[in-house]
C-alpha cells in the first residue's frame, strides 16, 4: 500500500482551528504538522500490523499497482481530478471531509481528504474505522473501571470492502 | 480512582481513541485538590504521569488540554494511607 501525502508542514498554523476563538491558535494546535503526521504513522502502522502488508509514504503516486491512499485535497486533485470534480471543498468546513475509493487501471486510489488539514486528519482516522480494526492486536490495553477495554478499538467494528465503489458514490476514473 | 492505575502507555491509548472519535477538547480532573500533602512518593508520581499524556493530546492530536479542578477542594490530612499497589 502506498500513501501519498504532501510534505508535512511542522509548525504550519493551520486556520482551521476546530474551536472557535478569536485570534491565532497557538502553536501547540497545528494541525498540518505532526498531527497530521501521527494520524498517518498510526495508518500505516494499522495496516502493517493488522494485515501485515507493506506500507510506503511518498509525494509521488507512480499509477503502479496495488492499493493507494491519496491524503489531502492536493494529492486528491492531482491524481484523481475526475473523482473530486463534483466535491465543493469550500461546503465541507473546517472538519468535513471525503472518503472515496476509486479504481484506476490495476490500482485503487482511496481519497482520504478535507478541506483542511483537520478535516484530512478526521478522513485519515475515518478511513482506520472504515478498516477492519477490530482485528488490531491486543495492546495489553487493561484498565480498572468500569468501562474495561482489553483493546483500545475493540468496541468499533467496520468492515472494507474494497470492491464498493464509495460510500459517496463515485466510480472509476480510467484514463 | 481507576484512572489512578492507568499508566502513561495507558493515558496515550486513551487519547487515541479521543481523537478517533474527533474530540479535539480533552479536560484532565487530575484530582490534585484532593491529594494531601505533602505528597507521598505515589501521589507524586501519579501526578507526574499527566505532562507526557498531555503533550501526547497537544501535539501528536492538536487538542485543547483543560486540567479541571474545583477551588473548594481541599484534604487536610490522610485519613487512608496509600497503598501503593496500583502505582507503577
Amino acid at each position: 500500500m502506498l500513501i501519498v501525502v504532501d510534505e508535512f508542514r511542522d509548525g504550519f498554523h493551520s486556520s482551521s482551528r476546530t474551536r472557535g476563538r478569536d485570534g491565532p491558535p497557538p502553536p501547540n494546535v497545528s494541525v498540518g504538522g505532526q498531527p497530521l503526521r501521527y494520524a498517518m504513522d498510526q495508518l500505516a502502522a494499522f495496516c502493517r500490523q493488522s494485515a501485515q502488508i507493506e506500507v510506503r509514504t511518498s509525494m509521488e503516486w507512480t499509477n503502479s499497482q496495488g492499493l493507494a491512499v491519496l491524503v489531502g485535497r492536493s494529492q486528491a486533485e492531482r491524481y484523481a481530478p475526475v473523482v473530486c470534480k463534483d466535491i465543493r471543498w469550500e461546503d465541507l468546513g473546517t472538519e468535513g471531509f471525503v472518503l472515496r475509493t476509486s479504481n484506476r487501471g490495476d490500482a485503487m486510489l482511496v481519497i482520504a481528504a478535507g478541506a483542511t488539514d483537520v478535516g484530512t486528519r478526521h478522513a485519515v482516522y475515518a478511513l482506520m474505522c472504515e478498516l477492519d480494526i477490530s482485528r488490531l492486536p491486543r495492546t495489553h490495553f487493561r484498565i480498572s473501571t468500569a468501562a474495561d477495554f482489553e483493546s483500545p478499538f475493540n468496541y468499533l467494528t467496520f468492515k472494507f470492502k474494497p470492491s464498493a465503489r464509495s460510500q459517496n458514490g463515485c466510480g472509476d476514473v480510467d484514463g | 480512582m481507576g484512572a489512578g492505575t492507568w499508566t502513561v502507555e495507558q493515558w496515550k491509548n486513551y487519547v487515541d481513541i479521543l481523537a478517533l472519535l474527533r474530540v479535539n477538547l480533552f479536560q484532565i480532573w487530575s484530582m490534585a485538590g484532593i491529594l494531601p500533602v505533602p505528597f507521598s512518593p505515589e501521589d507524586e508520581a501519579f501526578l507526574r504521569r499527566y505532562p507526557p499524556v498531555i503533550d501526547h493530546a497537544k501535539q501528536n492530536h492538536a487538542m485543547e488540554v483543560w486540567i479541571g479542578e474545583c477551588a473548594n477542594n481541599m484534604c487536610d490530612k490522610r485519613d487512608v494511607p496509600p497503598s501503593g499497589q496500583h502505582i507503577r
